[in-house]
């Protein structure tokens, strides 16, 4: 089956809620444990247009032509125009939220199982791709940027730095914004330098 | 962001009268109700939410999962425009970029 890359849209967000959320919540380990999508994306849309932050969604799916099906695999949101970690004059792409589903999700689908052999790897990586991508597409030149997540650890931290992500460091100061007072730098945003972006994108070039 | 659930919910009780406990109503509020709000509010909004951004919830929100949802067509998937232009870009930024490393 292959993986399509679609705009976000309402049945995604609501499948995602009502199959995959409940066992995201079961795993308390997971930064995405108690997540709602079903609030996220329409405050997201909201607060993304009212503060001009050009708001965008993508689902990373599966697809199945023969039934005319769709399965959800990723999720996520971004703001398409917020300054730069590295550079507060210029514009980057900011994955606000980023979600992936647990192969167990995948494979017990009532309808629709997908086979242990068909579930897609890299799932975080294509997602964080698309984020990638899209900053490309927005003339941003690949910088994007983003939060990990406290409850991810030292784990997830470490995992967007082997993606090859520059972790600002804690006592850097953040763009001006509401971040900056509410949410500064405590070492764990993340954020693609141009050359990083370019680098990185290309790993995936074989996938497109 | 790990903005903890309770946190949306008294933000649709504050602004909107809505009763914190009843998750559907909050996701309905934040759904229909928020985007008509003035601006100022909105942001406002957006002010309390990222203030409470990364504290533990207080008390538990027990989350509502709908029931029968069906997978989305591919009709109401439609894929993304090849990312054409971001291969432009890519192309472009790693001539220049390697030329930069060559000096």
């Amino acid at each position: 089956m292959p993986i399509r890359v679609a705009k976000m849209t309402a049945p995604h967000v609501l499948w995602w809620h009502s199959h995959v959320q409940p066992i995201i919540d079961r795993d308390p380990s997971r930064a995405d444990n108690g997540w709602n999508w079903l609030l996220y994306v329409p405050f997201a849309e909201v607060a993304g247009r009212v503060l001009i932050r050009k708001p965008a969604g993508y689902t990373v799916g599966l697809t199945d032509p023969e039934r005319d099906r769709f399965v959800p695999c990723a999720l996520v949101q971004l703001l398409g125009r917020v300054p730069a970690l590295d550079d507060h004059h210029r514009e980057s792409v900011f994955v606000w939220f980023l979600s992936t589903a647990p192969d167990e999700a995948l494979s017990s689908i009532a309808d629709h199982p997908i086979p242990a052999d068909r579930i897609p790897r890299r799932l975080g990586s294509i997602a964080l791709d698309v984020a990638v991508t899209h900053s490309l597409n927005e003339r941003r030149l690949g910088r994007t940027a983003l939060y990990a997540d406290e409850r991810g650890g030292d784990a997830l931290l470490q995992w967007y730095h082997r993606r090859g992500m520059t972790v600002l460091p804690d006592e850097a100061k953040l763009p001006p914004g509401p971040r900056r007072l509410l949410k500064p730098s405590d070492g764990r945003y993340c954020y693609y330098t141009v050359p990083a972006a370019v680098e990185v994108s290309k790993e995936l070039d074989p996938l497109r | 962001m790990p903005t903890p659930i309770t946190a949306f919910a008294d933000a649709a009780a504050k602004y909107g009268d809505i009763d914190p406990d009843d998750v559907e109503a909050v996701q309905e509020w934040f759904a229909e109700e928020l985007p008509k709000l003035p601006v100022d509010t909105i942001e406002q909004v957006l002010h309390d939410l990222l203030e409470r951004d990364g504290t533990t919830a207080e008390r538990t929100i027990i989350p509502v999962y709908p029931k029968g949802v069906r997978l989305p067509s591919l009709g109401s998937s439609p894929q993304v425009a090849p990312p054409l232009l971001a291969e432009e870009w890519k192309r472009l930024l790693s001539r220049l970029l390697n030329r930069l490393r060559r000096r």
